[in-house]
């Protein structure tokens, strides 16, 4: 009881306390070596063991409070110093580290994809020529695989997977998914550095794809039209939206092209998209023979799957303009540091 | 592959009143996509992009056949008309053909020819050289304007020879290796063998089949006679010795994607016309048509449920038969112009949903069970390691994983792009030369025999001048982790292996309680012998007593150092007086472990 009110009177004697002076003041009577609550410390070693040990604990929590108040009052007062305070003088900065927007974009795909239910998952950046382009119906020689600018690596061949090559998309991650997860459904994002014989500023040897992969029973093109969708509202914003087109992939039945509204003129058409659409990628419906490749039963599951480029969405970001990519890779802090 | 077709020349093919641009637009939507439309004097030009699968799309037709099958979907009247395949006449008899011929048909699936006699070599009309200009070829003569001109409308390419250069035969072969053939441009190659080519009776070659013709046997302004030349070949043969001499002739393009040889006999009888009206040729000899094995009709049947469950409507039957009647199916039977193309139920759901229309389709998301089957790995800490360092003020930087420098166990590119990615890096560290503190975090490649390489997923951090601002870095880092320091550390870089890190680390402690009697806290200041380590020196004082909560370095004065150190109990209130034996203890144990003496003296 003594302690409480001891307690409540130096509480009220700090709040009223007007200068830094007088706190000092104030903490050497009331926590100093003379002050009631050392000599009530002092008088603990006569007590029996159980008292000691409660009023010990009251002294402390006492003595904490008191402490706490006193910084605080301290911290309210420093503000009414008689110094002149220069507030427009620029503050003392921490070291500003930045994360580099291909990791932010990334992580923003990787959340609004998870949104959906999406596993994200990393498979090999050096990959069997099966998963790269057999196993995804496209067999040797076949014209189809012009596109890719493949990269080889100078190691011999695998008896059954083929050459060994740098993988020239994300879609190698299409089979080897469906060999991990074995029985559907599959909702699979794949997020991965891929590689192609191409350097110009829309284009790096070394780029970032990621990949959809969603397999189920009945999973039909309006899923995909709904993904693409939700993609363009929230990596885009809420007026854009997504159309497919007509192409062709091997691994996929149908194909489409996937343009989103261009960022630029919200769809009204201009310099840069002349259409009021920009492409972004290509997407499809898996091929049954890809499904097979991957030990699926096509005719009791289906899916759909678009891969694009990391870059390629990130340049499309409203308001960035970044005209060359390869920037991105450059380690130039003039450019980094703006992130 | 490209193809550029001008406004009038699609007219000629098909029946419409819609306008250049609504063209274009449902081209785009349902077909092939129209890149660019462009305005000439009195005419528009598409320019398009036709997919490897649709070789038939190559030429005036093809393009006049979809925009047939697509514009009726956007209530535009549109009908197809000069349809080739739409046999117009009978086969002409003539003259027996004058060569002595040895085709393999494995080559040369369908051979035909026929000789025109009384060819008169002059400019084509103005109509032929404008369609022919607008598609981006240039017009040089009438004898070759119709070869042009029977390729981009109908996409299939064909060659005519001065009859009266070759010698009594023609013998269709793959050619030996290291022969050679100089072709129309004036090139001459030297055959890597296994190529598609024909011998004449004088032993010379005068035609790499497929690519491009022989000069010696070539068309000039005073031929008299031309042999009429259409054939198909096989695909993968145009397409290796194509690739392998590096001639992509528009030619070779269509040949190794298999064009349709339906097609052949009816672009031939029209090249008779057109020779009749240009050029004042007959037609001089019989029409070769060496064609042994014509494909049979393939059917290829698709349930319309398949149809309605990938397109998510409820689809008439009937709508579907009149999209694929329009694009040439009848009955489930494919067009002999899609054979190749066309091959399962869902190359069908294609056609039916691409006319349709894609954009008349719902936008819905799944609602089917979410897979709850995840990888091992924590992409989360992988982030959170990274906005920990940024938070640190360091920036992080992306490096090619293609390096230059040639480091022993690294992998090597078959097929650089450039000198500066010939590697596979095994090491993050001679990438980083920036000059600010950075990090990276990527893959290295370590190469294992008969297996992929690993790839060993590292965080490199570096740009520091002061070792000791990079170990905090470090220390920091895993403190946040909640594990010891494992980082390989040179004097300007840290290398930690991310997968063993993150798979140990701790998101959540052991939780100690805290305790509720208050610390002494006091500054103990020692001399240590000259090249003392001092990171041992802290541990040796943490471990000496129970009671020491935490001890840290605070300042160093040269051989002095001063530790702050923390007692503290869990269970009872401590003072000065309580802790001298524990001061003892660190006092002789720094004189034990490392000769250190105290600066001062103890009660």
């Amino acid at each position: 009881m003594q302690l409480l009110n001891l307690k409540n009177q130096a509480l009220a004697l700090i709040d009223q306390a007007g200068s830094p002076e007088e706190l000092k003041q104030l903490q050497i009577d009331l926590l100093g070596r003379k002050s009631e609550l050392n000599q009530t410390l002092k008088t603990l070693a006569k007590l029996p063991p159980e008292e000691k040990i409660n009023l010990g604990r009251q002294v402390n929590e006492t003595k904490n409070a008191i402490e706490s108040a006193l910084n605080e009052r301290r911290q309210q007062l420093g503000g009414r110093t008689d110094q002149w305070l220069d507030v427009t003088a620029p503050g003392k900065q921490p070291p500003l580290g930045h994360l580099h927007p291909i990791s932010q974009a990334i992580e923003e795909i990787q959340r609004l994809f998870e949104h959906l239910g999406f596993t994200r998952v990393r498979y090999p950046e050096v990959d069997w020529d099966w998963y790269v382009f057999e196993a995804l119906n496209m067999p040797a020689d076949h014209p189809a695989r012009d596109e890719w600018e493949t990269i080889f690596i100078d190691a011999p061949k695998h008896p059954k997977l083929g050459q060994m090559v740098l993988t020239t998309h994300t879609s190698n991650g299409q089979v080897r998914e469906m060999e991990r997860v074995k029985t559907p459904p599959i909702r699979m994002l794949n997020i991965g550095k891929c590689y192609r014989r191409q350097q110009d500023p829309t284009h790096t040897v070394m780029f970032h794809q990621f990949e959809g992969l969603v397999i189920d029973k009945g999973i039909s093109i309006p899923h995909l039209k709904g993904t693409l969708d939700y993609f363009g509202r929230e990596f885009f914003g809420p007026k854009i939206k997504s159309r497919i087109r007509p192409f062709h992939f091997q691994f996929t039945e149908p194909s489409f092209e996937v343009d989103f509204t261009c960022t630029a003129c919200s769809g009204r058409g201009c310099r840069f998209c002349k259409s009021g659409w920009v492409e972004v990628g290509g997407a499809g419906m898996v091929h049954p023979n890809v499904l097979k490749a991957g030990k699926i039963d096509p005719r009791v599951f289906s899916g759909f799957a678009f891969g694009w480029g990391v870059e390629r969405v990130l340049r499309l970001k409203p308001g960035l303009n970044i005209d060359d990519i390869r920037m991105l890779y450059s380690s130039q802090p003039e450019f980094l540091n703006q992130f | 592959m490209n193809i550029s077709i001008p406004h009038s020349f699609l007219k000629e093919f098909l029946q419409t009143e819609a306008t250049p641009q609504k063209i274009a637009e449902c081209l785009s939507l349902c077909g092939p996509s129209v890149e660019a439309l462009e305005k000439t004097k009195a005419d528009y030009i598409y320019h398009l992009e036709v997919t490897t699968n649709r070789v038939d799309m190559m030429s005036v037709l093809g393009i006049a056949r979809e925009a047939a099958a697509s514009l009726p979907q956007f209530g535009l009247k549109a009908t197809l008309k000069n349809d080739l395949y739409k046999p117009t006449r009978t086969l002409p008899v003539g003259q027996p053909f004058p060569l002595k011929l040895t085709v393999d048909s494995k080559l040369c699936p369908r051979f035909t020819a026929v000789v025109i006699g009384n060819v008169t070599i002059k400019p084509s009309p103005p109509s032929i050289r404008d369609y022919l200009e607008k598609s981006g070829i240039r017009s040089l003569n009438n004898v070759v304007d119709i070869s042009n001109y029977l390729m981009r409308a109908y996409g299939q390419p064909v060659h005519t020879f001065d009859l009266d250069k070759i010698t009594a035969k023609m013998v269709l072969r793959l050619s030996r290796k290291g022969e050679t053939i100089t072709t129309l441009d004036e090139k001459t190659f030297t055959l890597p063998g296994g190529d598609i080519v024909i011998e004449d009776g004088s032993h010379k070659l005068i035609d790499l089949c497929g690519i491009m013709g022989g000069a010696s046997s070539a068309v000039d302004e005073n031929t008299k006679n031309v042999l009429l030349f259409v054939q198909t070949y096989s695909a993968s043969h145009i397409r290796r010795t194509s690739m392998l001499l590096g001639q992509r002739s528009e030619a070779a393009q269509i040949f190794e994607k298999q064009p349709d040889p339906e097609l052949v006999m009816p672009v031939i009888l029209k090249g008779i016309k057109l020779f009749k009206q240009l050029t004042g040729g007959e037609q001089a000899s019989q029409i070769i048509d060496l064609y042994p094995a014509p494909a049979k009709p393939k059917i290829v049947n698709v349930p319309l449920q398949l149809i309605r469950d990938r397109l998510g409507v409820d689809i008439a039957a009937s709508t579907v038969d009149k999209i694929l009647e329009s694009l040439g199916f009848i009955n489930g039977r494919v067009p002999s112009w899609r054979r190749h193309d066309i091959n399962i139920p869902e190359d069908i759901v294609e056609e039916v949903a691409r006319i349709y229309g894609y954009h008349r389709l719902p936008s819905q998301l799944m609602t089917s069970a979410i897979p709850t089957n995840y990888p091992s790995t924590n992409f989360y800490l992988e982030a959170q390691i990274k906005h920990w360092l940024v938070g640190f003020g360091l920036t992080e930087i992306y490096t090619n994983s293609l390096v230059s420098q040639n480091f022993p166990g690294q992998l090597k590119i078959k097929n650089a792009l450039s000198e500066d990615w010939q590697y596979l890096r095994r090491s993050l560290i001679p990438s980083h030369t920036q000059e600010f503190p950075a990090f990276e975090m990527a893959n290295t490649y370590h190469p294992r025999p008969g297996q992929l390489p690993e790839e060993r997923f590292q965080l490199l951090i570096s740009g520091f001048k002061d070792f000791a601002k990079l170990k905090g870095i470090v220390d920091a880092l895993f403190a946040k982790l909640h594990l010891p320091v494992t980082a390989a550390l040179t004097p300007t870089t840290a290398v930690i292996d991310l997968e063993p890190v993150i798979k140990q680390a701790k998101i959540y402690p052991a939780y100690r309680p805290v305790s509720a009697f208050a610390p002494v806290i006091e500054d103990l200041t020692f001399t240590l012998p000259a090249q003392t380590y001092v990171g041992p020196v802290l541990e040796a004082i943490k471990a000496s007593h129970r009671l020491i909560a935490s001890v840290k370095l605070t300042k160093t004065w040269r051989q002095n150092f001063t530790f702050t150190i923390t007692y503290q109990s869990l269970v009872k209130s401590l003072s000065a007086q309580k802790v001298a034996p524990v001061r003892k203890k660190i006092v002789s144990t720094l004189k034990t472990k490392v000769r250190g003496t105290l600066v001062g003296h103890l009660d």
